[in-house]
């Protein structure tokens, strides 16, 4: 419970990275975000990833392009902008020296293979 | 007589559904049009939201079945998911609700309707007196008795008198009626809300 308070502002605040990192690999539209968050820490909705991609589209950072689709109506296809990969470049190096800092200041846990 | 179905338009598609799910729909979206109203972009995210639960309602309309209903509306739901805008909330709604729940610590005295058994009177003067609302019903139940139903007559009285909180004030969650008193008192209560189908 109380380890949760603790974890659910962290995912929150990295689910921007790891949408960036998703649209960042191939252009996509918003099922198969989803599909790939659903099964991992990430998962979310519709109702919060829809806000989500229009804040990101408002910084400049993704874009989206319209398709047609077979099945029904067109779709949005999103990707990364010019600025989207220079800041997602930015929050992996980031992120790598997180990590990097994690691992040289504390203990190893319990459960890590460094042991 | 049969339901009636209401072509509703999303987006660029369109669903038939009962009119129980048109009601439903509409408060849905009319929260998340609320929820969205200093975001500039509110009229596209609904308009993406509306195609999403138009595409969802369609793939799970069930075989030789043209009209959704609340069923399947209330799953498409669950699935997209409430509205939480990202950018006017940084600390996510959590952070938003309780500070809000604190702003306003004026007790007052209403109904609890939420895992309430009759309509929320011995909840309300529960938190009213910040005791557990298992020791009111106790309370009441020996009135009952000792003042041959005077008591249920002020429980009456009560519950037009007192108003009724909004969900989201009931500070204190009631815990889950246990499912035998529930049945008992859906039989009671039935014949307080004639309205109700």
């Amino acid at each position: 419970m109380l380890i949760d308070t603790k974890l659910a502002p962290l995912r929150k605040g990295l689910l921007e990275f790891v949408v960036l990192r998703i649209v960042g690999g191939d252009q996509v539209y918003v099922p198969d975000i989803l599909k790939r968050l659903s099964g991992t820490e990430f998962a979310t909705q519709e109702g919060t990833l829809y806000p989500l991609l229009s804040k990101l589209r408002r910084e400049q950072l993704v874009d989206y392009e319209w398709r047609e689709s077979e099945l029904g109506p067109p779709r949005k296809y999103y990707r990364l902008t010019e600025s989207g990969l220079q800041q997602l470049a930015q929050l992996d190096d980031y992120w790598r020296r997180i990590n990097h800092t994690l691992a040289r200041l504390g203990p190893v846990q319990s459960g890590s293979s460094h042991s | 007589m049969k339901r009636i179905s209401i072509t509703v338009s999303l987006n660029r598609s369109t669903v038939q559904m009962d009119e129980a799910s048109f009601v439903r729909l509409e408060s849905y979206l009319g929260e998340a049009s609320r929820t969205l109203a200093l975001n500039p972009d509110r009229q596209e995210i609904l308009a993406d939201l509306e195609q999403a639960i138009a595409d969802r309602c369609l793939q799970r309309l069930p075989a030789g079945q043209t009209v959704i209903s609340l069923m399947e509306l209330e799953t498409v739901l669950t699935e997209v998911g409430e509205v939480r805008d990202t950018a006017s909330e940084p600390d996510g709604p959590k952070a938003e609700y309780i500070p809000r729940d604190t702003q306003s610590p004026r007790k007052r005295l209403e109904q609890l309707n939420e895992g309430a058994i009759l309509s929320g009177i011995c909840a309300g003067i529960a938190r009213y007196l910040e005791i557990d609302v298992i020791w009111v019903r106790i309370v009441m139940v020996i009135m009952t008795v000792l003042s041959g139903f005077t008591a249920v007559l002020i429980y009456a009285l009560l519950m037009f008198l007192l108003p009724i909180a909004p969900i989201r004030t009931a500070s204190q969650p009631l815990g889950k009626v246990p499912a035998k008193l529930r049945e008992a008192t859906a039989y009671i209560r039935s014949f307080f809300e004639p309205a109700k189908t």
